[in-house]
């Protein structure tokens, strides 16, 4: 089932959190929302879910229009952070929950849901575990069940809203790729919220920075990652310096040195303008062409080293990348920085 | 007895002595202990207080029944006098404790699943019967609703008979006995938040069912806890039901104010018989709100407690 999001707004009283979303979701696909805490993502969800009424724009499920529609109706499944588990009820009861509710003429038999409720416990390996309460299982089981339960109903979209969040590191990256293996072989629309970069960059077919009501970028991770759109994606996804330069007749120059930076588009304005620049794009030489600064840092961190720069007749300091085995050069030494790859933004 | 556990402390004390030196460290007080003859007075003075103000009168309650022997216990209760109050008291309690349970769980849904203007009022309203005193409660029923009262002309002529009958004692009692149940409900369901409820929303299930099958269940046990002591309350409530009842022998006795009556007349051996009756009831309903406290105490809201 395709998802259509046209326009959509929706203010909390005189704030707005959701500033006219369009986006598109296709059959099958995995879509991340990406974006820090207040900058709507969870909001956007949740309109989609009908769990919150837009101000204004449209959703189409398939084509049609389902903004006026109920929560109940728009058979959506729906996990959410803390699992939501009935905790009064068993696992199985809580898994066939959504099938025992339904009025009587369209519900299904006690076996028909006994076979349900066994099939989905084995799809999300717990079988056997029927009988327990969501109190007995561990944070990561209580997730699986919590989707099962989910796509107990045959939802046309699958919603999950920071659905790792409230589990620890390991357990997170476990089930993350659990649920990417799980989607491969269910293949539902899916959109998930979240606000865990390395999630949603290693999880999802597409992701969607949001800020502030506003989507920033999207498209595929190495998309997001290699070359983001917006000075807020640079500063949001991975690490990156900000640098403040000057371009002086379409060339762009640190302090009194014009800096070479393959891949850039033709800059068509003069003035100041911000170099973004992630450390593992700066490579450095004792010699040679290059923009001139001496070292003044040092820093290990785990397996890597990294090193800053304060380029020459100026405050800016740029940071390099290297693998922590190689050579580190003293403080005060000269280099000529190489800058592989960057991102410039006027203003 | 004493003297092995003497003998085997003396042991345990020359043990250390037959290895190298060991000074034994100075017992130290904990900064927040305090010192054992302070314990010891602390406690002296509650289960003192405790054995004086609530224990001995519980006990010469049932005493004083019984004093004329089983015999003059049962005759209290042949009087059908004291079998009216006892049905008129059971009535009422019926009646008033179900209105106060829909009462509260709508209140506490609206306080804890909305947010309104005029919502902080609204817990100080449900409050208020904890505040006034319940003489005040049923003087305002009489200026409402007797014949001379604000809709007393109305109600007479619609031939509707609430002060000195059995309505106003409903009445009366709801009042005093709202917040019990409201008050047990609001922190727990506030704590719960709406995710589950959602959860059965997205999962298909009606606003109805939702409310049966998931919001009821979640708080089913601080229900049952707020039912009983609206209902202990709704019993022996006297004040507020004397001022309305008009104490009509037969018709408008509750227990406490039958017991009232006896009392005065110098019948203490039944005023006591009954007044025992009442009592027991206090000491089965401690006995259940302690085994649910025990059993469920992480299903009962934290924050409040009677």
């Amino acid at each position: 089932m395709e998802l259509d999001i046209r326009n959509l707004t929706k203010t909390f009283g005189s704030t707005a959190a959701l500033h006219g979303v369009d986006l598109k979701v296709a059959s099958g696909e995995l879509l991340a929302l990406l974006g820090p805490s207040g900058s709507g993502k969870t909001t956007l969800l949740r309109c989609v879910a009908g769990l919150e009424i837009p101000s204004g724009g449209q959703i189409l499920f398939g084509g049609e229009d389902a903004s006026l529609k109920s929560v109940q109706e728009r058979q959506i499944g729906f996990v959410f952070q803390h699992y939501a588990l009935f905790k009064h009820l068993t696992i199985a009861d809580n898994i066939s929950y959504g099938l025992r509710v339904r009025p009587r003429r369209s519900r299904p038999s006690a076996a028909v849901i006994r076979d349900k409720v066994e099939e989905l416990l084995s799809l999300i390996q717990l079988p056997g575990y029927g009988g327990r309460y969501p109190s007995q299982l561990s944070g990561g089981q209580r997730q699986r069940v919590a989707l099962a339960r989910a796509l107990a109903v045959e939802p046309r979209v699958l919603l999950l809203d920071e659905p790792f969040g409230a589990l620890d590191a390991k357990v997170r990256k476990e089930l993350r790729l659990w649920l990417r293996e799980f989607h491969d072989r269910t293949g539902h629309t899916t959109l998930f919220v979240t606000h865990d970069q390395e999630e949603a960059l290693d999880l999802a077919d597409r992701v969607v920075v949001m800020s502030e009501g506003r989507i920033e970028q999207e498209g595929s991770p190495e998309d997001i990652y290699d070359r983001p759109a917006t000075p807020f994606v640079f500063d949001f996804i991975g690490e990156s310096v900000r640098l403040d330069i000057r371009v002086d007749k379409g060339r762009p120059f640190v302090g009194q040195q014009e800096v070479s930076i393959p891949k850039l588009p033709p800059l068509l304005f003069d003035g100041p303008a911000k170099l973004y620049v992630r450390p593992e794009h700066v490579a450095f030489r004792r010699d040679g062409e290059g923009l001139w600064a001496t070292v003044v840092s040092l820093h290990r961190s785990g397996s890597s080293r990294r090193i800053g720069f304060r380029a020459d007749g100026t405050d800016v300091v740029i940071e390099a990348l290297t693998p922590a085995d190689r050579e580190p050069p003293r403080i005060g030494d000269r280099a000529a920085l190489e800058i592989r790859a960057a991102g410039l933004f006027s203003g | 007895m004493s003297d092995s556990s003497v003998a085997l402390a003396v042991s345990l004390e020359e043990e250390p002595a037959a290895g190298s030196v060991v000074a034994r460290p100075p017992r130290r007080r904990l900064p927040t202990e305090e010192a054992p003859w302070v314990r010891r007075l602390l406690i002296a003075l509650a289960v003192g207080f405790l054995a004086l103000f609530l224990l001995l009168p519980l006990i010469t309650v049932f005493m004083e029944a019984f004093r004329k022997g089983g015999g003059a216990f049962m005759e209290a209760f042949a009087d059908p006098a004291a079998l009216d109050a006892i049905i008129l008291t059971l009535a009422v309690a019926v009646i008033a404790v179900p209105a106060n349970l829909v009462f509260g769980i709508a209140a506490a849904w609206a306080i804890a699943k909305f947010e309104f203007r005029g919502k902080a009022f609204l817990v100080t309203l449900i409050d208020l019967p904890f505040s006034v005193s319940p003489v005040v409660a049923g003087l305002v029923y009489v200026l409402l609703y007797a014949n001379h009262g604000l809709f007393g002309g109305l109600l007479q002529s619609a031939g509707i008979q609430i002060i000195f009958a059995l309505p106003g004692i409903v009445l009366a009692t709801i009042f005093v006995t709202f917040p019990f149940i409201a008050r047990e409900l609001i922190p727990l369901m506030e704590e719960l938040g709406n995710t589950d409820e959602e959860a059965a929303l997205t999962l298909g299930a009606s606003g109805w069912r939702m409310f049966w099958t998931v919001t009821l269940p979640n708080v089913k046990w601080a229900l049952l806890y707020g039912v009983l002591l609206c209902n202990a309350r709704a019993m022996g409530e006297f004040g507020a039901v004397s001022v309305v009842s008009g104490h009509i022998r037969g018709y408008t006795n509750t227990m406490p104010l039958h017991i009232e009556i006896l009392y005065n007349e110098y019948q203490f051996v039944a005023a006591f018989a009954v007044a025992s009756l009442l009592a027991a009831l206090a000491l089965v309903t401690l006995g259940i709100k302690s085994w649910l406290e025990h059993r469920y105490a992480s299903d009962l809201a934290a924050g409040h407690r009677h």
